[in-house]
């Protein structure tokens, strides 16, 4: 009878202790590993188009466009989100400061403006915070490791050359994974890949997940 | 040599009668985007529609616009399908009131059920009534007609204008047909849609308006 009353208390104990995947440092780190990680994300500023893809029960899905104009330099990025036929629902600029500029229902609500926002700085800014380690996942690829304020990002490069980026909140739970492949847009030849498929998994607080598939990148010239 | 064939000389009346037909066409034409009894008139005889599109998204964040192309057909009184071919394809079909959009994903098309249907629905309603020559019957804007067969509706409500500042057709010489739409989100964002290939009155299957399996 006592086994059966600790089950509930075992279960919890379990559900509640996570933690960070296990990295191997490296006994001789491959020179420029840290720079790599950060060269996953854009360093130039573009201005990118791509569809947003979400699933729905039912077998549904939602598309949208998503526009953003990053520039690195600055940390600073423009977003604006559009139905297919071109309405504007969103537009928000964040430089630090995050100004709406447009939001009709539903995105309208302070906490889903915040969350994309969140979501478009995980994928195309490095983490704001300092590295942890480097090292290599069990799997052997490359990993380097970030402290955020609010917990911890992974950033580990896949032999395909893709990157996948894992954040975890302090308790160590994996809040978002992220799956980008990056590609040489179009007329923009002799710069920078920027990610031209992603796929975003969320689990924490929401979730949820999303597919973006490049329709144009363009490089920006900040003052346009 | 020369492939030049030798022209009669015309004779002054039937110049005559030639410039007048032409004067008479031209009044024609012109005369039914005059006023507002005249276009509701063209109008009636219109069934159907079909056109190509192009459309450029422009916004304030991109320096260059958004392009797009597609389809656009018609059936009176309320039977719509706007398609996009490209970068995107979709379609968005009203028939009978019913509302859907399906989007190509990969091979195949599926129903999309994007918060921004609602918002669409509101527009498709709109362009059902345009090509019924019903521009001055919603009551939402106020509808002015210039001598140049264009027309600025213009939202009567402040949240109204808050999503749409305003909107302007231009309407094509050939009676019953719009050349261009302009929606104004507000003075740096704006979506243009230029029609041509234009058919009237053609016979259209009404399965074009039909869910796709």
């Amino acid at each position: 009878m006592k086994r059966i009353h600790c089950l509930p208390l075992i279960t919890l104990v379990l559900v509640a202790c996570h933690s960070l995947p296990a990295i191997t440092p490296w006994e001789q780190a491959p020179a420029g590993i840290e720079a790599a990680c950060r060269d996953a994300f854009p360093r130039q500023a573009w201005r990118m188009v791509h569809t947003i893809t979400t699933d729905f029960p039912g077998q549904r899905k939602g598309v949208m466009l998503g526009v953003v104009s990053l520039v690195p330099e600055k940390e600073s990025v423009e977003c604006a989100l559009l139905s297919i036929e071109g309405l504007r629902l969103f537009e928000a600029h964040d430089d630090g400061t995050l100004t709406i500029r447009r939001a009709l229902p539903p995105f309208d609500r302070p906490a889903l403006a915040k969350g994309m926002m969140r979501d478009i700085r995980l994928l195309f800014f490095p983490p704001e915070g300092p590295r942890l380690l480097n090292g290599h996942m069990p799997s052997g690829d490359p990993v380097c490791r970030y402290a955020l304020a609010d917990g911890y990002q992974d950033i580990t490069r896949k032999p395909t050359g893709n990157i996948v980026i894992q954040r975890y909140d302090r308790r160590y739970r994996l809040t978002h994974r992220v799956d980008i492949t990056r590609c040489h847009p179009d007329g923009a030849a002799g710069k920078e890949a920027v990610p031209c498929r992603i796929h975003l998994e969320a689990f924490q607080p929401a979730t949820y997940q999303l597919d973006l598939d490049l329709v144009e990148a363009r490089p920006a010239v900040d003052n346009q | 040599m020369t492939n030049a064939r030798p022209t009669a000389p015309c004779h002054p009346l039937r110049t005559r009668t030639r410039h007048m037909g032409l004067a008479a066409l031209v009044l024609m034409t012109l005369a039914w985007s005059s006023s507002w009894d005249s276009i509701h008139s063209a109008a009636q005889d219109i069934r159907s529609v079909q056109a190509t599109f192009t459309q450029e998204k422009h916004l304030q964040i991109l320096a260059q616009p958004l392009q797009s192309n597609g389809l656009l057909i018609f059936s009176a009184p309320d039977r719509l399908r706007w398609e996009y071919q490209a970068p995107l394809p979709s379609v968005l079909l009203m028939d009978e009131g019913r509302i859907q959009r399906f989007v190509k994903t990969g091979d195949t098309w599926t129903e999309d059920a994007s918060a921004a249907l609602p918002a669409m629905s509101f527009v498709m309603q709109e362009i059902g009534r345009w090509m019924n020559g019903r521009f001055d019957e919603n009551p939402d804007f106020d509808a002015r007609l210039e001598p140049d067969g264009r027309i600025v509706l213009t939202p009567r409500q402040a949240a109204l204008a808050t999503v749409i500042q305003k909107i302007a057709l231009q309407l094509a010489k050939t009676p019953g047909v719009i050349e261009s739409v302009t929606v104004y989100e507000d003075d740096d964002n704006f979506t243009r849609l230029h029609f041509k290939d234009v058919t009237v009155n053609q016979p259209i299957d009404p399965a074009m308006f039909k869910q796709r399996s």
